[in-house]
C-alpha cells in the first residue's frame, strides 16, 4: 500500500507523518505542526515564556496553567505512578545539575565544568487540580516533562488527524511513534538506537496500533567535567541511570505508555526485561555490547 | 525455743519488710519505664526522621503498572518492507 510522508524539524528533534492518502498528507501536516507548537509553548522546559517555565519559577505557589499543560502534567503523574517513580518528571533540578540547564543545541556545542548530583524531591508533591486549573511544584523542585511531552503530543495528533482527516496515520515526533490505523502488516518501522539518520542499523518491525517509543542512553549525551552524562536520569540517584541497556524500544497501548515502560526499564536495569515480560509488553532490549533480549512476543529477526 | 521478739522488734520487723516491699516495687515500676523507654527508642529509630531526598521513589515498579502500561491491541510484527518511519532515541 503507498504511503505518504512529510518531515520537519521542531523541539530540538525530527518529526514525521506518514498517511495512506495524499490528499490527506497537507491537513495532517499542519494538524502535527499546529499541535507541536502548543507544545511547545505549554511544556518546554527551555522557554521563559512557556506554562512550564511559569510554573517552575513559581515553585511552591500554585499556578494557573491552560488545558494541554494540565493534562501533561497530571499524564506525568500517572506515569510516576505506574512506574514506581522510575520516571518522574520532578528531575528538573537533577538535570539542571547535571548541566543539562539549556536548550540542548546550546548544551552540545559549549564545554560543562562542573556538575552536582541532586536527587529528584519527588512526585508526589506535585499538585494538579483541574478544577481550579492550577499547577503547585514543590519549593526547590522544578519539572521537566521530556519523558512524557512528546509522546502525549505523538498520541493526540495521530487521534486528531484520523478524527479530521479520515486517514490511516503514523506520527514520530523525535521517535515516539503514535498509530492511529494502519495498513495490512502495520506502518513499517525501523527500530536503531538514534532517530536520526539513514542507516539501516536496527530492526524494522510492522506496528498496527497503539504505540513505539525507543529510549536510549547512547543520544543526547554531553561533557561535564571528567565525565560523560545522558539524559535519563535515575530520580532516586538523580544520576544518569547506569547503562545496562544502550536502547530499550517498546510497543504499548499507546506512544505515552509505551515511552513510559522504555524510560523506565533504562532505570530498572537488569530486572527490566522480566518486569516487561510481566507486563506483557513486548521489547527490544540492547546492551552496550549489542546484545539484543526481547520480551512479549516481540519478533525475532529471521535469518 | 527462742525467745518471744519484744514489741518494739516485731514493730522494727515489720518496717524493714514494708521498706523492702517498697524498693521491690519501685524497681519493678523503673524497669517497666525502662522497658518502654526502650521500646519507643527502637520504634523511634527504626523511622526516619528526615526522609530522604527521593524517598518516594521506589526500586521497582508497583502493581499500578497493571491497570496503565497496557500492551498494544496488535504486537508488533516482522516487517521487510522498506520503513516509512524511526524509532530512536531522541
Amino acid at each position: 500500500m503507498p504511503s505518504f510522508a512529510a518531515s520537519f524539524e521542531a523541539i530540538g528533534v525530527e518529526n514525521r507523518i506518514v498517511v495512506d492518502a495524499p490528499a490527506a498528507l497537507w491537513p495532517a501536516l499542519a494538524i502535527a505542526r499546529d499541535e507541536v507548537v502548543s507544545l511547545d509553548r505549554a511544556c518546554s522546559r527551555f522557554r521563559a515564556d512557556s506554562e512550564l517555565a511559569a510554573v517552575n519559577r513559581a515553585a511552591g505557589s500554585a499556578v494557573r496553567a491552560g488545558p494541554l499543560l494540565l493534562d501533561v502534567v497530571a499524564t506525568s503523574l500517572r506515569v510516576a505512578a505506574a512506574t514506581g517513580g522510575l520516571v518522574d518528571p520532578t528531575v528538573g533540578p537533577a538535570l539542571s545539575a547535571l548541566g543539562y540547564d539549556r536548550d540542548f543545541r546550546l548544551l552540545a556545542s559549549s564545554a560543562c565544568g562542573t556538575f552536582e548530583v541532586r536527587p529528584a524531591v519527588g512526585w508526589r508533591g506535585v499538585r494538579v487540580d483541574p478544577r481550579a486549573g492550577t499547577i503547585r511544584v514543590p519549593r526547590g523542585s522544578s519539572l521537566d516533562l521530556g519523558a512524557v511531552a512528546k509522546a502525549y503530543c505523538a498520541d493526540r495528533i495521530a487521534e486528531r488527524v484520523r478524527a479530521a482527516v479520515g486517514a490511516r496515520v503514523l506520527v514520530s515526533l523525535g521517535g515516539d511513534v503514535a498509530v492511529a490505523g494502519a495498513p495490512p502488516g502495520g506502518w513499517a518501522v525501523l527500530v536503531a538506537d538514534d532517530h536520526r539518520g539513514v542507516d539501516a542499523t536496527g530492526q524494522t518491525v510492522g506496528v498496527a496500533g497503539g504505540g513505539l517509543a525507543t529510549s536510549s542512553t547512547a543520544v543526547r549525551r554531553w561533557h561535564a567535567g571528567e565525565r560523560v552524562h545522558h539524559h535519563i536520569v535515575d530520580p532516586a540517584s538523580g544520576e544518569p541511570a547506569d547503562e545496562r541497556w544502550r536502547t530499550v524500544s517498546v510497543a504499548a497501548a499507546s506512544c505515552v505508555r509505551a515511552n513510559a515502560a522504555a524510560t523506565a526499564a533504562i532505570v530498572l536495569g537488569d530486572k527490566a526485561p522480566a518486569w516487561l515480560e510481566g507486563l506483557g509488553l513486548a521489547a527490544r532490549l540492547v546492551r552496550p555490547d549489542g546484545g539484543i533480549v526481547t520480551t512479549a512476543g516481540w519478533p525475532e529477526v529471521s535469518p | 525455743m527462742a525467745p518471744p521478739l519484744s514489741e518494739a522488734r516485731l514493730a522494727h520487723r515489720r518496717r524493714v519488710r514494708r521498706l523492702t516491699a517498697g524498693i521491690a516495687a519501685c524497681a519493678a515500676a523503673a524497669t517497666a519505664v525502662f522497658a518502654g523507654a526502650a521500646a519507643h527508642a527502637t520504634r523511634e529509630s527504626s523511622r526516619d526522621p528526615v526522609e530522604p531526598a527521593g524517598a518516594d521513589t521506589a526500586a521497582t515498579p508497583d502493581d499500578g503498572a497493571q491497570s496503565f502500561l497496557t500492551p498494544s491491541q496488535s504486537s508488533p510484527s516482522q516487517s521487510f518492507g522498506p520503513p516509512v518511519a524511526r524509532s530512536g532515541g531522541s
